[in-house]
């Protein structure tokens, strides 16, 4: 009976394990680059709209850093990238996404550095901690053109203020009412202590004239059970945390800080139109090691567009509300270089920092 | 009854097979996971996530379930067997699993840490579908005060794992404090203790410590040492089984553990960590044989046991009903239910009945399915023992430097776990003992972090932050349980002055 019972598991353990190793995973598809290419798909991008003939393409393995762990919205993107790029065979190479986590995202970066500079086949994905880490002083690298090279802008990260309903808040001027009348009271919880969350907040608090006071949180979930609990009065959340929440009336949607009202929540107001104008959304793009050629920083930007011209991308941001907003490589050498200006200005607000 | 005919609905929806299978995948994937040094439940769901693309929804959270506790059980296999466990919640299982084992009673402790982690989870199914639905706002309750005050009383539980030198024990709790120390400032983003090294910017980790602490400090030791007696006899599963006296001693404390373990599991904060140890030490306190605790009887691997299987449940509540994730692995879980266009909230229990009741059904299988595997293969597990001790040791070594590389994908946390390996090494043969250190590593962090919340939040008060009703009434247990044995000795013998 028992040595029936070991066997009938030893089978049971054999064969999902082998279904474990069969089924293919979508998600970290990184060792096959060689996928059929679905061509003529209704999703599939147009060509290089420029004309021009790419003058170089990869010939080796291309590493993608990703300085974030698996699992997380940078990782995300990331793989959702090279899924793309491998379902409608955009590059000849393969794609492998490497996860180095740690420090904010300062491990991942000073990682990238150290395969050296000029290195044509190393990415890496930014989000705000690239610019933010360096400004307070805790990394071996400033966030400009000296250190990296700027590839391509992806994506933009809208947020949405949210409120305990216990306030009664609806728009942005009842809490600036209610903290000019209970100065200090008000708190403010966001990710991360230089974040784009506490950001926000300075900006706000200089454009009004009032002081709401920063709770910073490392993790996502408790941040949004102290709201629900009234622990804490306001805070910015992405609009997937905040949906169920607003429908069943136990967060309070105030306004969205992105450059558009969200379509899933036509009602709510943008920041800049409830009169005070921060702009300010975390972006995300890729960067690579500086005094690589001019070429090769075409060839990944273009490759890159034809990514975002997909409608998998476009579903894929859609899905997570984040707004598609591809730049080229100078492009977003531009505007790397005013989000600095911006993060340097309002981290400087954020006293003790 | 509502409760009934919704519960009949979920039953049904287990008489398509494939649900069965997909349940017997996930649990068997979380089993074997979970005994892997180093990787745990979140490791373990995020890596077999792209299994569930094409599944329907309650087949997916069948698999996803089955992965969750079946770690949570995988883990103390390998803290049972080999003093390494295989994450954060079984390390209360090594305090009195691994002494087992060395006495030739592996068996019977596995056999016990299996059927304490089925009625954990058992009894966590019936108080999940009662309360679920109504009280999802007890997790809301506990802001960073509150969590304070839980995080002290899990510290306080630590004196109850000093051993023999409470110094010694509270020598090697400081340093796991000062670990916990380690890294960027939360508020200030200043760098504690990181001597410009980026790799230590987030801290230390307590995988990597408890592996090399645990793992690797006992494979030395049992390179010097004898190794464990295995004795084949114990291998039959009458054996395996807890006898009638066994049971007697070990019930109360896991019906106390388990519900002491969702209460603590639905709190996003706290989770099954914390449950183990708080569960582990309210064992030890009610035990009559509280003081041979440690020394490897049943009821201490009982208890922690359940917690954590109780605990893990407990975490489906604010997960399912307020989108509050309270662990790595439920916020990799919630992330899939989203993938399927199911978004966890306030109004899921209603909207998604079926995927929500066959949750629930499907829970009951998982449980019946984990009693299989784990009964059936003990005697497959034990057999490890068997292998001869050096090469054993060499696998486990190389697989306890695998898992730490895997952590984070880099040799830094390979050096720490070495590190740590070479500490215990020295901790041990001096005596002191590593779970003090490890737990207070845990919760310091947490203690940390949410004490500064809480001083933002009351501006700056300390009063403030203990005042909170629920803080108080914590805070004051927490004294009670430190002070508690004091105080009374010291009435009583001013009481027995007056009377001589």
């Amino acid at each position: 009976m028992k040595k029936l019972l070991s066997i009938a598991l030893m089978a049971a353990i054999t064969l999902s394990l082998a279904a474990c190793g069969g089924t293919p995973a979508p998600s970290s598809g990184s060792t096959s680059g060689n996928h059929s290419a679905t061509s003529g798909g209704s999703g599939a991008p147009s060509d290089s709209s420029t004309g021009e003939p790419a003058k170089w393409t990869p010939t080796k393995d291309i590493e993608f850093v990703i300085p974030f762990g698996a699992g997380g919205g940078n990782d995300i993107l990331v793989r959702k990238m090279i899924e793309i790029i491998e379902k409608y065979d955009l590059c000849p190479v393969n794609i492998v996404p490497v996860n180095k986590s740690g420090g904010s995202g300062v491990v991942g970066y000073t990682y990238l550095l150290s395969l050296g500079a000029g290195n044509e086949y190393a990415l890496a994905s930014t989000s705000a901690s690239f610019y933010t880490q360096p400004l307070t002083g805790n990394s071996p690298y400033t966030p400009d053109e000296s250190n990296f090279s700027f590839t391509a802008h992806m994506v933009k990260d809208p947020v949405v203020l949210v409120a305990n309903p216990s306030y009664g808040f609806t728009n942005m001027q009842d809490i600036v009412d209610y903290a000019k009348a209970h100065p200090g009271e008000l708190k403010w919880a966001g990710v991360g202590n230089a974040s784009d969350d506490a950001i926000i907040m300075y900006m706000f608090n200089d454009i009004a004239g009032i002081d709401l006071t920063y709770v910073p949180y490392d993790d996502g979930g408790l941040l949004q059970a102290a709201v629900l609990g009234g622990h804490i009065a306001l805070a910015p959340v992405s609009l997937a945390e905040a949906q169920e929440h607003m429908a069943a009336g136990t967060m309070t949607a105030i306004a969205a800080c992105a450059d558009e009202r969200f379509d899933a929540i036509p009602d709510v107001p943008t920041v800049i139109e409830e009169g005070y104008d921060i702009a300010h959304q975390q972006s995300r793009g890729i960067v690579m090691n500086p005094n690589v050629s001019e070429e090769v920083l075409a060839y990944y930007s273009d490759l890159f567009r034809q990514v975002s011209e997909t409608t998998d991308w476009e579903e894929f941001t859609t899905s997570n509300a984040m707004t598609n907003s591809f730049m080229p490589y100078d492009e977003f050498a531009t505007y790397a270089k005013e989000m600095l200006d911006d993060y340097s200005t309002y981290l400087a607000l954020i006293p003790d920092l | 009854m509502n409760l009934f005919s919704n519960l009949v609905m979920g039953f049904s929806i287990l008489t398509d097979p494939m649900v069965i299978v997909y349940s017997l995948i996930g649990v068997v994937c979380g089993v074997i996971i979970g005994a892997l040094p180093g990787l745990g439940p979140s490791v373990g769901i995020a890596v077999l996530l792209p299994m569930c693309y094409g599944l329907n929804a309650v087949g997916a959270l069948c698999m996803l379930c089955g992965i969750y506790y079946g770690a949570m059980y995988g883990g103390s296999i390998t803290a049972i067997l080999i003093n390494t466990p295989g994450d954060s919640a079984a390390i209360m299982t090594t305090l009195d699993g691994y002494p087992l084992a060395r006495k030739g009673q592996a068996g019977k402790a596995l056999g016990m840490s299996c059927l304490a982690s089925v009625i954990g989870g058992t009894i966590s199914i019936v108080l999940f579908m009662a309360l679920a639905p109504v009280i999802s706002n007890f997790a809301t309750t506990f802001g960073p005060s509150e969590y304070f005050a839980l995080m002290v009383l899990g510290l306080t539980s630590i004196a109850g794992m000093t051993g023999k030198s409470p110094a010694k024990g509270f020598l090697a709790a400081f340093l796991g404090l000062f670990i916990a120390g380690i890294g960027i400032d939360l508020v200030f983003g200043t760098t504690k203790f990181v001597f410009g090294n980026v790799n230590l910017y987030s801290g230390i980790d307590f995988v990597p410590v408890a592996m090399g602490l645990f793992g690797i400090a006992e494979i030395v030791c049992n390179y010097e040492d004898s190794d464990i007696k295995i004795d084949k006899e114990n291998l039959k599963l009458r054996k395996l089984l807890p006898t009638k006296q066994e049971w007697k001693l070990s019930l109360p404390h896991i019906g106390r553990g388990t519900v002491l373990g969702f209460i603590v599991g639905m709190l996003p904060g706290a989770g099954a960590t914390i449950a183990s140890f708080l569960s582990y030490d309210m064992a030890k306190r009610t035990s009559k044989r509280g003081d041979e605790f440690g020394s490897g009887v049943l009821e201490g691997v009982a208890a922690p046991e359940c917690a954590n299987n109780a605990a893990s449940m407990g975490a489906m509540v604010p997960m399912l009903t307020l989108g509050v994730p309270g662990s790595g692995a439920t916020a990799i879980m919630m992330g899939a239910l989203m993938m399927l266009g199911i978004s966890p909230g306030p109004s899921f229990f209603t909207k998604n009945a079926e995927v929500a009741w066959g949750l629930v059904a499907s829970m009951y299988l998982g449980n019946i399915i984990l009693v299989c595997i784990g009964l059936g293969a003990l005697s497959l597990f034990v057999r490890i023992l068997r292998v001869k001790t050096t090469t054993l040791n060499a696998l486990i070594f190389a697989f306890i430097l695998m898992g730490a590389y895997a952590l984070e994908n880099s040799m830094f946390t390979v050096g720490v776990t070495l590190f740590f390996g070479v500490l215990g090494y020295f901790l041990k043969k001096v005596n002191v003992p590593a779970a003090p250190m490890v737990l207070a590593l845990v919760l310091g962090a947490l203690t940390e972090t949410n004490l500064r919340q809480a001083l933002i939040i009351d501006n700056n008060n300390f009063l403030a932050v203990l005042l909170h009703p629920i803080s108080s009434v914590i805070i004051v247990i927490a004294l009670l349980l430190a002070f508690g044995t004091p105080i009374k000795s010291w009435i009583t013998t001013r009481f027995r002055k007056k009377t001589a």
